[in-house]
């Protein structure tokens, strides 16, 4: 497939499952946010998900508490996130659940588990390694046909201590396609 | 804003914590992108998400783990730490669903003196199909002295 007709936006790579195996146990090296944790971000998050905690909304709370406004536990990963464009880059680089080579063209989250070592403020600059832990066998779901992808990510802020670990396993499949 | 939390020794297995239900809008699930930077077109494009299989657009799951962690704290306080959250996603948060998050204690202990509470937590739309579930651990502060 060639990356005018992914649809994704995030050029996800077509292999075998061979491929995606040879990238098993190799640690990306660390990637740092292009920006540091912005409470502007925070507040759209919470103005999403309705969440009034005063740890995410009220400085005085918040610094008396935690040291200054936190990030939402379900935030660690969006400072991450690729951005769209940039000088340096026209099209999105995905993180390491995308760049896995496999036969299916779609993706969906399947599963996550995730360590909160620390709380994470309003000013760190977080970065990630990320290693691919499994691909399975090929499997049948109600969506189709596809193999699951399980990834670690560590998060660190800029001290280099670890604030979160995120154990993923995504579904890439050929939708509607039987096994 | 809410600061009430809930006290350590009024803990109890098999207590259910505060539901938490809301309308998931075409809005909010398009809130999404802008908030989080995930621009999968599953999350904007109805299109995509049909040829995907889903009947509608649908929330990415940090969405998904945001609601889970707002029924935990506003719970277990504006001073709780959310350590853990395992999930396993079962279906789609679909625009146009209204979703449920209940709870219930699994259990509370003590580990290198941080109290932690075990729960188990259910997401389910309007029909009754569960979305995800989640045992979630959170770390509830020692009671302030006055």
């Amino acid at each position: 497939m060639t990356e005018s007709e992914d649809e994704t936006g995030y050029a996800l790579p077509i292999g075998t499952v061979g491929d995606a195996r040879a990238m098993v146990g190799k640690r990306t090296p660390p990637r740092w946010a292009d920006a540091e944790v912005s409470w502007s971000r925070i507040q759209q998050f919470c103005a999403m998900t309705h969440d009034g905690n005063p740890s995410y909304w009220d400085p005085d709370f918040a610094a008396e508490a935690w040291g200054g406004i936190v990030s939402p536990p379900a935030m660690v990963e969006t400072w991450l996130m690729p951005l769209e464009w940039s000088p340096w880059s026209a099209t999105p680089q995905p993180r390491l659940p995308a760049r896995v080579p496999l036969p299916g063209p779609s993706m969906i989250n399947g599963s996550s588990d995730t360590t909160f070592r620390r709380p994470v403020r309003v000013g760190d600059r977080l970065s990630v390694e990320e290693e691919l832990l499994s691909v399975s066998d090929l499997k049948q779901t109600r969506l189709g046909a596809g193999h699951f992808v399980e990834t670690l990510s560590v998060f660190r802020n800029s001290d280099g201590d670890v604030v979160a670990e995120v154990r993923n396993t995504l579904f890439r499949f050929t939708p509607g396609a039987d096994g | 804003m809410n600061a009430e939390r809930v006290e350590w020794d009024d803990v109890a297995e098999g207590a259910a914590i505060p539901t938490v239900i809301d309308e998931i809008t075409a809005r909010r699930v398009v809130q999404n992108p802008g908030a989080t930077g995930d621009y999968f077109p599953g999350h904007w494009d109805p299109d995509y998400a049909r040829r995907q299989g889903q009947r509608a657009i649908y929330a990415n799951s940090l969405h998904i783990f945001g609601l889970l962690d707002r029924a935990v704290t506003a719970w277990a306080g504006p001073r709780s730490f959310l350590v853990r959250r395992n999930v396993r996603l079962v279906s789609s948060m679909y625009a146009g669903d209204t979703v449920t998050v209940a709870g219930v204690v699994a259990g509370k202990r003590v580990e290198n003196d941080e109290q932690l509470v075990d729960l188990d937590l259910t997401m389910t739309n309007q029909d009754g199909a569960v979305i995800c579930t989640s045992r979630s651990t959170v770390r509830i502060p020692a009671a302030v002295q006055s």
